[in-house]
């Protein structure tokens, strides 16, 4: 019940010191005006201006009654005063307190805020093993991205709030091995792989049971042919493979992208045999 | 008193006066010091008893007042019960709920400071329970527990990761224990720490069974507030009345961590409370903690 709380809450506060602190900024925005005044009254009698002690009692009590009303009055206008000033400064109600909490700005938005820009990276999750996991949990807070792209997309310009790729590290945190982790859950051994590096033959977003690439695989993510096929790699090109430039152009002048046979997963772009080997294929 | 009452005289006035020294103001120094005095009284009486009663009248500390403006204009503070099931069976410790709530609510990044965190209870072969929590798991946990002298898989009977984090208790002793009432228990059932009112004492450090509080260290600042003051979990507070979930709950990537209102019948919570049946977190401590847990935890049979 509200008005109970609210009770609760006056008493408490009460009890815990608002009297003493009301009273002391009472004492000094009531009484230091009334010293000042006395001091002016004694300082005028004194001079000898004795004029209104000789008026008689009722006069007395007339001006103590009205000095007493003035203070009361002054009181009563100072105190309050004094309680909203109180108020305001130390929150006299939790509702003061709970708005400056609900005021915060949230820093992480929701899958939905992401899929209203980014639905085909949505649709590829929804069939993927990492089906059900948000968004912000690789790519981290993106609430102020998301506001920024609303505002962006009305005024039509471009955003500019750039998001910063998740890394490996992502990936570990949840696959490397641990005791602890539920049964049936997929743990890695880092030292198993050829490449301490997930995302170059891992796509988190199709499927994370897409083993590194076989015969036709996509370039996603894939940025350099000899980081898999060098003379040490898990992959090893053939011997009589003339090449030995890790630049990409030189490999891709006979395994042709976009030409390679369809292996089903629906990869595209995928990486060609050169046109001997297919013939020679054929022949034999 | 009356006017025929003789004058006191007056101490000698000092040569720099200039004033005629029979002239004695007695009357009215006799009337300023009772007079004053009761008038002190008197005013701060009526000064308290008139702010009560202008309490009525100013809208800010009126009954009626609907309370702060909800963000989410169905949100109704007092309708809803909010409640957090934790599943312990699908927690696989990777830490980014401990990442997400510091960034989510300015935690320090010192580790030892945090909101929530999680917990790895591993139950060796030989019976002992060990406890083990790196930097709070914010960077996931290491493959065995590098503390209890686990050398090996081989040792492990049994583990499980268990988050943690504050239990929002309906019976909550931070609350009780406050002496400055800066803790204190909004409409929904999330307990808060006002920064304006909290002296940073430390008391409901002590207080708290589950240890899910902290003092703000120098050099950072709690989300509404100072350095020295106590911070703990708000269930993000500032995302419920949005009508969003907690941030912690937004990033668990296996749905370890479930936030729901107990009272709408639509909300998946109510058919996951009532099939797995969570329990409280140490119920004997009699905090009836909101938050609840499904599966293994330490301490039970």
């Amino acid at each position: 019940v509200r008005w109970l709380r609210d009770l609760v809450w006056f008493v408490r506060l009460l009890s815990l010191g608002l009297v003493r602190l009301a009273a002391r900024t009472l004492g000094i925005v009531v009484g230091l005006p009334l010293r000042v005044l006395g001091r002016a009254v004694i300082a005028a009698a004194r001079a000898g201006r004795r004029t209104w002690l000789g008026w008689g009692p009722w006069r007395r009590w007339a001006i103590a009654v009205c000095a007493a009303s003035a203070i009361l009055a002054a009181g009563l206008w100072g105190g309050a005063v004094a309680f909203a000033a109180f108020s305001a400064e130390y929150g006299f109600h939790p509702d003061v307190n709970g708005q400056a909490w609900r005021d915060l700005a949230p820093r992480y938005a929701t899958v939905a805020d992401c899929v209203s820009c980014h639905d085909p990276e949505y649709v590829k999750l929804t069939s993927a093993t990492h089906a059900g996991i948000g968004c912000e949990s690789c790519h981290g807070p993106l609430a102020a991205h998301a506001a920024d792209a609303t505002s962006a997309q009305a005024a039509g310009h471009p955003v500019t709030f750039s998001v910063t790729k998740p890394t490996d590290v992502v990936c570990r945190d949840c696959h490397v091995s641990a005791v602890g982790r539920p049964a049936g859950f997929r743990e890695i051994v880092v030292d198993d792989h050829y490449l301490p590096l997930c995302l170059q033959c891992h796509d988190p977003h199709t499927a994370i049971s897409r083993r590194p690439p076989v015969v036709g695989h996509t370039l996603e993510h894939i940025p350099d042919c000899i980081t898999c096929h060098g003379a040490e790699g898990f992959k090893k090109r053939d011997v009589w493979h003339p090449v030995t430039s890790s630049d990409d152009g030189t490999c891709l002048l006979c395994h042709l992208p976009d030409r390679g046979p369809d292996t089903g997963d629906g990869a595209t772009g995928s990486i060609a045999y050169p046109l001997a080997r297919m013939l020679a294929r054929t022949d034999g | 008193m009356t006017d025929r009452t003789p004058l006191p005289v007056l101490p000698a006035p000092g040569p720099e006066q200039d004033g005629p020294p029979d002239a004695g103001p007695s009357v009215l120094d006799r009337l300023a010091s009772r007079r004053s005095f009761l008038g002190f009284g008197l005013t701060i009486a009526a000064g308290v008893a008139g702010a009560s009663g202008l309490a009525q009248l100013v809208p800010v500390f009126a009954d009626d007042e609907p309370g702060p403006e909800p963000i989410v204009p169905a949100y109704d503070p007092e309708a809803v019960a909010w409640t957090f099931v934790v599943d312990t069976e699908r927690c696989i410790g990777c830490g980014q709920c401990v990442r997400a709530c510091k960034a989510e609510n300015h935690v320090p990044e010192e580790p030892r400071f945090t909101r929530t965190w999680i917990e790895r209870h591993t139950r060796t072969t030989d019976g002992r329970l060990v406890v083990d929590s790196p930097d709070g798991g914010a960077a996931g946990f290491p493959d065995l527990p590098e503390v209890g002298g686990i050398e090996s898989a081989d040792q492990v009977a049994d583990a499980y990761f268990v988050p943690r984090l504050c239990m929002q208790c309906e019976a909550s002793p931070c609350t009780q224990v406050c002496p400055v009432g800066a803790t204190y228990t909004t409409p929904e059932g999330v307990i808060l720490v006002d920064a304006r009112r909290c002296i940073g004492c430390g008391y409901c450090i002590t207080a708290c069974p589950y240890g899910a509080r902290y003092i703000v260290p120098a050099g950072e600042s709690s989300p509404v507030g100072v350095a020295g003051i106590a911070d703990k979990c708000t269930w993000c507070y500032h995302r419920l009345a949005r009508g969003l979930k907690p941030a912690c709950v937004e990033v668990c990537p296996v749905g370890a961590r479930r936030f729901g209102d107990r009272n709408d019948p639509a909300d998946p919570i109510v058919a996951l409370i009532a099939e797995q049946q969570p329990r409280m977190l140490r119920p004997e401590y009699g905090t009836r903690p909101r938050v609840l847990y499904a599966g293994k935890v330490a301490g039970e049979a």
